[in-house]
């Protein structure tokens, strides 16, 4: 049926430019002139605002993470028993200290509701490492970005915006710097 | 929502196992749509299977170029497993021009081909849709309708039901198919996919703003309507030929 109405040379140009006007009208009624700047709830998802928390971290201060806004922020929720967490704990120091100076902050929260907290530091004696690690005793950041798998990834931006999620891991240290150098040469 | 399926202790990424899962049910509503073309079923197999892995290498090295700084002290990190480090432009690419060169190289011509992956491109689109429900993403604008889904800390359009429906929909008028000039399949499933993008986007709550809040990707999703109909119509008045890209007939 179509390819026969498509046949009439006129009628089908009379259809397709009836569509092209329908079409320019819905882009018009669908436009949202008043949507840039609305502020949008804090989610665990990339373009939300990310969700705050405010943990004990390693060295017994509290790491608050709306404290960081105007930094990159890398956080990595992981656990010792984890496998892939293991594995990218290196990548993740070796991102801190290539980093660091230009203003990024990586921080590892820990899950401690599911993992046991001697085996936690005892892994990050045996890595060496020195990043920013807060210990998540009560779930809080764990129910704040709906952690399903271990390691979850999330890099967040100078304005507190997820730029980026990643799930599982090992994550390699070159994706997670070539992410990060985008972010950095960003304007606050 | 469901990003991560658990079996036993294994996690799965929903999202990327209904991709693959809708690939291989794509190719299975292919290849007997290529049979009722003449052309060799396992030929488009293996020419898409071949493009998409090509593609998904072109997306690599594309990102991997891109950001060159970063892996030239960690070169071995190119070959990581990681779907985050893939640049779409640089994969399709890749892909279409892997694409053209194993379609000549299997006498395959480019319209029959089109028409013959139409019912596949028509049934991955469903899983694309699923596939976006499941992590999340493409996700729709506030809205009090009784079909809203609560996501993101709100009620939201069910835009990736939409989407799946849509192509659900395109699926079933596409499949059996067969306009009378090769590649009008192809650009009849193209301009609806099209408008149903089109029209899906103005539900969405995370499209990309351009000048008086205007849904930027509305604006190439019609003129490929458009576009995909005038060719249509063009080749059903025989203004135009189809583009072969072998002069060797197709079962040679």
């Amino acid at each position: 049926m179509i390819a026969r109405f498509a046949r009439r040379a006129h009628a089908w140009a009379a259809a397709t430019g009836a569509i092209a006007v329908a079409g320019l009208l819905w882009i018009w009624v669908s436009a949202r002139p008043d949507a840039a700047g609305l502020p949008l709830p804090p989610n665990p998802h990339q373009g939300f605002p990310a969700p705050d928390f405010s943990l004990p971290s390693r060295d017994a201060t509290d790491f608050t993470l709306s404290q960081q806004q105007g930094a990159v922020v890398v956080v990595n929720l992981w656990a010792s028993w984890c496998p892939p967490c293991r594995a990218e704990l290196p990548a993740l120091q070796a991102l801190h200290d290539e980093y660091r100076s230009r203003g990024l902050v990586v921080v590892g929260v820990n899950a401690t509701n599911q993992d046991d907290r001697l085996a936690a530091e005892a892994l990050l004696d045996e890595l060496g490492i020195t990043f920013p690690i807060v210990y998540d005793e009560l779930g809080q950041a764990s129910r704040a970005y709906l952690l399903r798998s271990l390691p979850s990834t999330f890099v967040i931006d100078r304005d507190g915006i997820i730029r980026s999620v990643i799930f599982g891991g090992p994550v390699s240290a070159a994706m997670l710097a070539s992410q990060v150098d985008d972010l950095l040469s960003e304007a606050h | 929502m469901l990003p991560v399926l658990r079996i036993g202790g294994l996690a799965l990424q929903l999202p990327g196992l209904l991709v693959i899962l809708g690939i291989w049910v794509g190719l299975s509503q292919s290849e007997p749509a290529a049979r009722r073309r003449g052309l060799p079923a396992e030929a488009l197999t293996a020419v898409t299977g071949l493009s998409l892995l090509v593609g998904l290498l072109s997306a690599r090295f594309g990102y991997v170029l891109q950001n060159l700084s970063a892996y030239a002290s960690r070169p071995l990190d190119a070959l990581a497993l990681n779907p985050s480090a893939l640049d779409v432009w640089s994969g399709l690419v890749g892909g279409a021009a892997a694409a053209l060169v194993l379609m000549r190289r299997r006498r395959m011509p480019l319209p029959d081909f089109l028409d013959a992956l139409t019912p596949g491109l028509a049934a991955f689109s469903v899983f694309l849709g699923l596939s976006h429900l499941a992590g999340g993403a493409a996700f729709g604008a506030q809205t009090d309708l009784p079909c809203a889904i609560t996501l993101w800390g709100a009620r939201r359009h069910p835009t990736q039901v939409y989407e799946a429906l849509a192509g659900l929909i395109l699926f079933a008028l596409i499949r059996r198919r067969a306009d009378p000039v090769p590649g009008q399949t192809f650009l009849l499933w193209l301009a609806g996919a099209s408008l149903a993008a089109m029209t899906i986007e103005g539900f969405r709550g995370d499209s990309l703003l351009g000048p008086y809040g205007t849904r930027l990707w509305q604006i190439p999703s019609l003129l490929m309507t458009l576009s995909a109909l005038w060719l249509y119509g063009r080749l059903a008045q025989g203004r135009l030929q189809p583009v072969a890209t072998t002069d060797a007939p197709k079962d040679a």
